[in-house]
């Protein structure tokens, strides 16, 4: 295709120079035909003026009796019908006008006129009438040769050809002026065409080829890449967001001249995304070197970006897939590096991550799970349940419940709620499934024994995508279709949701304490929160991770820490949860330092609704050992 | 085009009145009264190779009228006379290139080429009177300018020669 767009332009751009050729040879040769012109009325004149001398000759040498009468007569005649022609006609009209022409060979011919009945006379001799008539004759030699000076030399006929000269040189210049503008033209297409074509192949800012040079490098399929690598830049959004688009082009292009630099021998390198790159690797290339490049990549990308106030940490994730045993086409490989750079981006990190079959079939499955979460947020997959653990007070004969999400999977089994709630999160299903769960814990409300509902509080985990501005609304609507009250209800949510955006968050968490709601503050002591963040926080509630409470029967450091947690939190008007007590000593333990509630394998696992209302049932019975006495865990409902 | 298909019947027709008018072997001997062309080359009828005529000897050939207007006159004029392929045919003359002489001793050069598809003639008659010198006679070369436009360039206008003298034949 691009071949004959160039022919085309050849042919066009011959076609102009071919014209202009032409123009330039067409215009001298019509100069030429124009001066040919005053060559006719050169010959015109010309005839004239011999015309007049041969018949004045003649005259003369009738006189001198050396010429018969019928040769004066031809002549006469000549010289007659010369001037009727001089004097008629479109040829030589323009003459006639010049220098007085027309008079004098009116003037001649009227003469010729005159003297016609004398010179045809049948007597005819020399004599003296014919001198007189000689000397007539004689005053128009002069003039006639005058006509042919004037029209041929003198400052006029000069003009003329001076102007004619001036005109074509000036048509010259013209035309030479055109094929310079059309050459000019040309040039300025082709590189015009040349930079659209870079364009089109190539991203503006960062200088590298973009995705268009990408796709096409898959119709190359003859070429086989030794790897292929995906970078991501981290925090490049950010950089676009907090700072500004003029920042973010300016660490596109620095990012951009950097990959330039360094990137390695036979390799092409090709922004594809917003912060998104590709960097193949020749068939030639080292698989160990590969490893050994990225890794100079990773460390040259990883600097501070810095503007006037913000100071923003850029890295790379990067994703490399090798291609060892050079099977793989570009495509697969492009697949398989986006996957491994994907694990990084799950994981929230850095660095290189190389490809395997477990990615992929992680990928897959992630992937599968998706669209069956999907189908079980809608009803449609059976599998989605809840399960509620039960948390003990332990300072007052309080129970409560913690709302846990199940899934059981027709094919894959069990699927860990922290992998279903990644799953939710990661793919905007996070509001859908916070909805699903609040409308089973409704359902499972109705179908709970009104004894045993009224008597418990209900724990219900937050997920990230439910922490916004219409929670509390939302909340409020569904406290109105539920048996239970607000006091009844306890959010438990981690650290991280709240830190995000703090601003809103303080608003959100008043609304919500406003309807009569406590909020527990989950993980407590994993997170990254500081003192002043706590105090100002509106939860009622800490629950400390169950890192701390394992094997606190037997750390005394850790009994310590924990200890100190609680103070802290009581003193800022917390009540404290501590989670993952398995045995009796832990339950003594906990106790012991003050906890105000306490959850674990040793009161209970999660279980379902009936399971749970059967257990309700022993627990509260009189009949069986009191909770308090340590020695008689409920063996039975262990796990 | 009209020309090209009057060309097989003018043939014809050149061909039939070739055969009527007979190469006369007078015309190799002056005639008696003034000479007013003189025609020279290979011809067929005057082995001495040339070919002289009066008015008297053109007036008996043929007779072809042309209307038409010239670069040197103001109106369209009819003129008469001999027509110029006839009188070739007529003198069986050979040969394709033409030199004609005038009485101010002007010459020109012209083919065949031209008088063998049109109607050109030796004008020796305008609206039917002889024509003399100072009217461009005795024989003006009339090529039918008004008739077919074809003929309307200067390479025929040169052809046009008044006041004709002689004609020479060559190949």
């Amino acid at each position: 295709m691009r071949r004959l767009r160039y022919l085309f332009l050849s042919l066009v751009t011959l076609g102009f120079a071919i014209g202009i050729v032409a123009s330039l040879v067409n215009n001298e040769r019509s100069a030429e035909l124009t001066a040919t012109r005053i060559q006719l009325s050169a010959w015109s004149l010309a005839q004239l003026e011999h015309e007049f001398i041969r018949f004045h000759t003649s005259l003369r040498l009738f006189q001198a009796e050396a010429l018969p009468a019928s040769r004066l007569q031809l002549d006469y005649d000549l010289l007659w019908n010369r001037l009727e022609v001089f004097l008629s006609g479109d040829e030589n009209k323009a003459i006639r006008q010049r220098f007085g022409a027309e008079k004098i060979a009116q003037d001649l011919l009227a003469q010729l006129q005159q003297d016609e009945a004398l010179l045809f006379a049948a007597d005819l001799q020399p004599g003296p009438p014919l001198t007189d008539l000689l000397e007539r004759y004689s005053h128009y030699q002069h003039p006639i040769r005058q006509l042919i000076v004037n029209n041929f030399t003198g400052p006029e006929a000069a003009g003329i050809v001076d102007e004619l000269h001036e005109q074509l040189v000036l048509t010259q210049v013209l035309l030479l002026g055109l094929l310079f503008c059309g050459g000019g033209l040309l040039l300025m297409l082709f590189f015009e065409s040349r930079r659209n074509n870079f364009l089109a192949r190539n991203d503006s800012l960062s200088g590298l080829p973009n995705r268009q040079s990408l796709l096409a490098l898959q119709d190359n399929s003859a070429q086989r890449y030794s790897a292929i690598a995906v970078i991501e830049m981290s925090n490049f959004r950010a950089v676009n967001e907090h700072i500004s688009h003029e920042a973010g082009d300016q660490l596109l292009r620095r990012i951009g001249s950097i990959l330039s630099q360094l990137k390695p021998q036979g390799s092409f390198i090709a922004r594809v995304g917003g912060d998104e790159f590709v960097v193949t690797f020749s068939q030639t290339f080292p698989p160990e070197l590969v490893i050994e490049t990225l890794k100079a990549l990773a460390q040259a990308l990883h600097f501070d970006f810095q503007n006037d106030k913000q100071l923003f940490q850029v890295s790379a994730r990067i994703g490399v897939v090798l291609n060892s045993d050079r099977v793989l086409g570009i495509e697969k490989l492009y697949y398989c590096a986006t996957l491994a750079a994907r694990e990084l981006r799950m994981a929230h990190a850095q660095g290189i991550q190389i490809f395997d079959e477990e990615i992929n079939s992680r990928y897959l499955r992630s992937r599968h799970l998706l669209s069956d979460l999907k189908q079980a947020i809608a009803g449609k997959l059976p599998g989605l349940s809840l399960h509620y653990q039960p948390i003990l007070g332990l300072k007052q004969p309080t129970m409560g419940v913690e709302t846990l999400l199940r899934w059981m999977h027709p094919t894959l089994g069990p699927i860990s709620p922290l992998e279903v709630v990644e799953l939710a999160e990661n793919n905007q299903l996070g509001l859908q499934l916070g909805h699903w769960i609040m409308q089973r814990l409704k359902q499972d409300l109705h179908r709970l024994p009104g004894k045993i509902r009224d008597q418990l509080h209900f724990s219900v985990n937050l997920s990230p995508s439910q922490f916004n501005l219409r929670l509390p609304n939302s909340l409020s609507q569904w406290l109105a279709e539920v048996p239970i009250g607000p006091h009844q209800l306890l959010l438990e949510m981690t650290e991280s949701i709240s830190v995000v955006n703090f601003a809103d968050s303080q608003s959100i968490l008043e609304s919500i304490n406003a309807l009569g709601i406590d909020i527990a503050l989950d993980d407590f002591g994993t997170g990254y929160s500081s003192l002043s963040y706590l105090s100002s926080l509106k939860v009622q509630r800490i629950k400390i991770d169950k890192s701390f409470i394992q094997g606190i029967s037997t750390d005394l450091q850790l009994q310590r820490v924990v200890r100190s947690i609680i103070e802290l939190c009581h003193i800022f008007n917390f009540s404290v949860i501590c989670e993952g007590i398995e045995d009796s000593a832990d339950d003594q333990q906990v106790r012991a330092l003050g906890s105000d509630y306490a959850q674990g394998y040793y009161y209970g696992k999660p279980m379902a609704l009936e399971a749970l209302i059967a257990w309700y049932g022993t627990y509260n019975d009189p009949t069986m050992t009191h909770r308090q006495a340590p020695e008689t865990p409920i063996s039975q409902v262990r796990h | 085009m009209i020309l090209s298909r009057l060309r097989l019947p003018l043939a014809l027709s050149v061909l039939l009145l070739s055969a009527t008018l007979q190469a006369d072997p007078a015309w190799q001997s002056p005639p008696s009264n003034p000479v007013i062309l003189t025609v020279s080359g290979e011809l067929d009828c005057c082995p001495g190779g040339t070919a002289y005529f009066d008015l008297e000897r053109l007036d008996a050939l043929t007779q072809t009228t042309v209307k038409t207007i010239t670069p040197w006159t103001e109106a369209e004029e009819s003129f008469q006379g001999v027509r110029l392929d006839q009188l070739l045919a007529a003198m069986g003359a050979k040969g394709s290139n033409l030199e004609a002489v005038a009485l101010n001793d002007y010459s020109t050069r012209f083919t065949t080429q031209a008088l063998l598809q049109y109607p050109v003639i030796l004008a020796t008659r305008k609206e039917g009177q002889v024509m003399r010198v100072r009217d461009k006679g005795p024989i003006w070369i009339i090529y039918p300018l008004s008739d077919y436009p074809a003929l309307r360039k200067e390479e025929h206008h040169h052809a046009m020669v008044w006041q004709l003298k002689a004609l020479t034949l060559s190949r």
